[in-house]
């Protein structure tokens, strides 16, 4: 099946499925035909041709596909469809294909199969809601990678880092357009946040830190405005996907790092808080999943969640 | 650094030979003057002196008479003769000053010559004269005989006889002493007696005339001789003989001593020059004993150094096979790894490939459970509604309302093509739920953990299970065409080769690019074996390194890419099975696998084996 077909009147929200075995398509079909108008193909050429016809207010890919890979679709798609949210089905986490999809094609969630019906209609209601608000605003300047340059903003930079290089290289990224701050704990993070809002927080962390992914989730649901980046130098595929769906990691970041790489990263995270800001309706994008209840009750990062929770509200104010 | 002190020798040597000739030449021209030669000179040059004393006393002896015979004198002749020859030959010992030495040698035997001459001459003369002195008195007593006869016979003149006879007496007397001390006057006076003796002489008879004549003769011989031997005597002391070889010996000695001076100051240079030597050796020695010192010093330290090889020996043997058990065992590691990482593929693989039907599947399964609801509701609603209908004295409009409600729910139902669709999911679920325990079955297959040994083996059986395992490898790379032949079971580890089979085709599919197609062909080789063949379109591999993928751990892979153990592994598992693996590749094009099995004998069954057999049948 080469040609998306559609199974619903134009005026439902429209999602697009893609995926190499058609009897996912056809369980898709019948799970989500009575709600949406799905759209189904299984060649990634074709979605794209069709995201670039119609709107599409969701896009949920595989990852494993004869010709074209999910994260390569969800780039291009990325580019000629910045609404439309970008969800990933993928048969088996293989790492490198999370850390792209988070990096180069921005997805909004991971999905592993087998999947839950109730937890993907979930999922997918979501994401098609935020895809119906962002429908309709302007399209933001899809950022070039050519724009080398570090734009200036407001808030500056937070680097959460017990290591000085990562500073270095990032204030010499950042050159003179925007402030850099640094702090070597969260504790120390969190007492920077009361007093102002950054516009990006990078944070460096060791293998296992799961106090600094729960400090990303909760500041991504206290700010979603705040763009976040991580470097660490192990990532697994759990905690990738963890902290794609509960704290809408910009980038992920594997070091060693270049220079160039560094700057294209700091830089297009800028970019993306720009965005945001001008486009609230955008932060909608960045909704992250409510954290399990087992983590909100550990006792040990209790700390974590009075900090967060004592910081001023700053996104009611705008 | 040997090279400059060999080349350093050179010069040494050189003035070692240098100073050996100067020393030899010092030497030698010490020796050179013969002091027993000079002695011996003087010797001779003594006896020829005392010789030469002798024989002018013999001369004179001769003279005076007291030698009666000449032998004295013509003796020693014979000696000078020689001597003055030896003498004669002392000029060879003379090196210096051989002028000198030859005109003394030279004066010496003139000298000699004349001596010689006079000798003769005075043997001549003084033979006369002692002849004269022997006969003088026979001759007087003839006379006086004479003079007696002629008394007796004639009475002539007997004074004048016996006068003469008196005067013959006298002269001979006279003659006799003159030879004994001669001088003039005696001469003078004999000869004027001898003047009157003959004066008378006519007078006396004949015979005592002649005798007379006779007596004076020799008188006058013994003076002329006389005369004449004195003369001669005189010349001979006169010859400066001895003189002569005082010259000599004092040629001699200067000889000698210019000789001892030379001599002497040979000497000196030999100590000056002996000193200058022995300083040098001194200094060879204290360098001698500085390169001994350094010798000893260095056979020390290689002594040391030996002993310290041997230690460092002993070490680096011990690092070396630590070295190798440490390359063992990362060796081993290296192949648990690469079992590991294609474990690890593979187990993603499968994930993946369980995980999209167990994805719809579930999914389908949730769904009918959902759409059962509506179907249990309608079913509820029509037995409701046929509840109603029983029912007697049942309201018209409580049927209506309920009989709406089941049309409203068969129409949902038909609208939503449920029934159908329903069907549809059910039977993907089953597909689905087939297609997982089909994976199931192959990866059994594939590990064929419970057939380890050898067995008679469908390889197409083996090759369809891997490529299930790989399926979702090649899926999205190529399309697989099977060429099977009509191949015989071949015995063989079904594991084992179910894991070439998919370590070539996994190499097959990475090697393409974009989409490309693997081909599976099987045929009978020849009667003992059968032919696998793995074909890709993939990129190639050049000629240069096509010989070397067989080898452990060759890879093109990035580092922690791959181990490059695969083909390695393949290479010894079809050894192993007594087969043949080659490959052929043009780069852009493909490379191709051929694998050649034996079909092998299966062992024959045991008697026992074929009696159950044949109770089975």
């Amino acid at each position: 099946m080469t040609a998306a077909t559609t199974a619903r009147t134009a005026t439902a929200p429209r999602v697009l499925f893609l995926d190499d075995e058609e009897r996912i398509l056809k369980t898709m079909k019948a799970l989500f035909r009575a709600k949406y108008d799905v759209v189904t193909t299984t060649d990634g050429n074709t979605a794209i041709d069709y995201l670039q016809r119609d709107r599409v207010h969701l896009v949920v890919s595989d990852q494993r596909m004869p010709g074209m890979t999910g994260v390569e679709f969800l780039r291009k798609a990325k580019d000629v469809s910045p609404n439309t949210m970008r969800i990933l089905l993928p048969g088996y986490s293989d790492l490198s294909a999370i850390l792209g999809s988070i990096n180069d094609g921005e997805v909004f969630r991971f999905i592993n199969k087998p999947w839950d019906n109730q937890e993907i209609q979930k999922v997918v209601g979501e994401a098609v809601d935020i895809g119906l608000k962002l429908d309709g605003t302007a399209r933001p300047a899809a950022p070039s990678s050519s724009e080398q340059a570090v734009p200036a903003i407001d808030g500056g930079i937070l680097v959460i880092s017990p290591h000085r290089p990562l500073y270095e290289d990032v204030r010499a990224v950042a050159k003179y357009s925007c402030e850099v701050v640094r702090v070597l704990s969260l504790q120390a993070a969190l007492e920077a946040l009361k007093i102002k809002e950054f516009a990006l927080v990078v944070v460096e962390a060791d293998p296992g830190a799961e106090d600094i992914y729960l400090f990303l989730g909760l500041l991504k649901q206290k700010y979603p405005q705040v763009v976040t980046l991580l470097v660490t130098p192990t990532a697994d595929a759990d905690t990738a996907i963890g902290l794609i769906n509960r704290a809408q990691l910009f980038r992920f970041i594997v070091p060693p790092i270049s220079s160039e790489s560094l700057k294209s990263s700091i830089g297009a995270g800028v970019r993306h808080a720009l965005t945001l800001r001008a486009a609230p309706a955008m932060l909608a994008r960045h909704v992250v999943e409510e954290l399990p209840e087992v983590q909100k009750q550990s006792s040990v990062m209790g700390w974590l969640f009075e900090g967060l929770r004592s910081l001023p509200a700053r996104l009611a104010a705008r | 650094m040997n090279a400059l002190k060999r080349t350093g020798w050179l010069p040494i040597g050189g003035l070692f030979v240098v100073l050996v000739s100067v020393l030899g030449f010092l030497y030698l021209r010490t020796q050179s003057y013969d002091h027993t030669r000079y002695f011996e000179n003087v010797a001779l040059l003594r006896q020829l002196k005392q010789m030469d004393a002798q024989w002018e006393l013999d001369a004179l002896k001769s003279k005076s008479g007291i030698n009666t015979h000449y032998d004295p004198l013509t003796d020693p002749l014979v000696s000078l003769e020689q001597l003055t020859e030896q003498a004669a030959h002392m000029t060879s010992a003379f090196e210096q000053n051989e002028g000198n030495a030859k005109s003394a040698i030279d004066a010496f035997r003139t000298a000699m010559h004349s001596k010689t001459e006079l000798v003769e001459q005075f043997k001549s003369h003084n033979s006369i004269l002692r002849n004269s002195l022997t006969f003088l008195p026979t001759a007087a007593e003839d006379v006086q005989r004479q003079i007696g006869q002629a008394a007796l016979s004639k009475a002539a003149d007997r004074v004048a006889l016996q006068r003469l006879s008196e005067d013959i007496n006298r002269l001979l007397l006279q003659t006799l002493v003159y030879s004994q001390s001669p001088s003039a006057d005696r001469a003078a006076a004999i000869q004027a007696d001898l003047a009157k003796g003959l004066d008378g002489k006519g007078a006396h008879p004949v015979d005592v005339g002649a005798a007379l004549d006779i007596f004076a003769s020799h008188i006058k011989t013994v003076l002329r001789e006389q005369t004449n031997v004195a003369k001669l005597l005189n010349g001979i002391a006169a010859v400066p003989a001895a003189a002569r070889i005082d010259g000599m010996n004092n040629v001699l000695n200067s000889q000698q001593e210019e000789a001892t001076e030379e001599a002497q100051e040979l000497r000196r240079y030999l100590i000056g020059f002996s000193a200058v030597l022995i300083m040098l050796l001194g200094y060879a020695a204290v360098r001698l004993a500085r390169s001994y010192g350094v010798i000893n010093r260095m056979n020390r330290e290689l002594v040391d150094a030996n002993e310290g090889l041997e230690q460092k020996v002993e070490e680096r043997t011990q690092e070396l096979s630590q070295a190798l058990q440490d390359l063992k065992e990362s060796e081993a590691q290296l192949i648990q790894n690469e079992k590991m990482s294609s474990l690890g593929q593979m187990v993603a693989g499968v994930a993946h490939e369980i995980n999209t039907p167990l994805g719809y599947v579930k999914g389908n399964l949730e769904i009918v459970a959902n759409r059962m609801n509506d179907i249990a509701n309608l079913e509820d609603l029509c037995r409701s509604a046929v509840h109603i209908l029983s029912t007697r004295g049942a309201k018209t409009m409580e049927l209506q309302a309920r009989l709406r409600q089941v049309y409203d729910m068969a129409m949902k139902v038909t609208e939503a093509n449920m029934s159908e669709e329903l069907a549809d999911l059910v039977n993907d679920g089953i597909y689905g739920v087939k297609q997982m325990s089909e994976i199931v079955v192959n990866l059994k297959n594939f590990s064929r953990l419970d057939r380890t040994a050898e067995v008679r083996y469908d390889l197409h059986e083996g090759i369809d299970s891997a490529l299930v395992i790989a399926k979702n490898i090649i899926k999205h790379k190529a399309e697989v065409k099977k060429v099977y032949g009509n191949i015989p079971g071949v015995m063989c580890s079904p594991s084992q080769f179910n894991q070439v089979i998919l370590n070539l085709v996994n190499n097959a599919a990475q090697a393409i690019e974009g989409m490309g197609t693997i081909t599976i062909t099987t045929a009978r080789h020849d009667r003992e074996r059968v032919r696998i063949e793995v074909a890709d379109t993939g990129c190639g591999i050049p000629p240069e390194i096509l010989p070397k993928i067989f080898d452990p751990f060759f890879t093109t892979k990035e580092i922690g890419q791959g181990t490059g153990l695969g083909l390695s592994i393949v290479h010894k598992i079809i050894e192993s099975h007594e087969g043949t693996i080659k490959a052929e590749s043009e780069v852009g094009k493909g490379t191709k696998f051929t694998i050649l099995l034996p079909i092998k004998e299966e062992p024959k069954p045991s008697l026992r084996e074929e009696l159950q057999n044949l109770e089975a049948a």
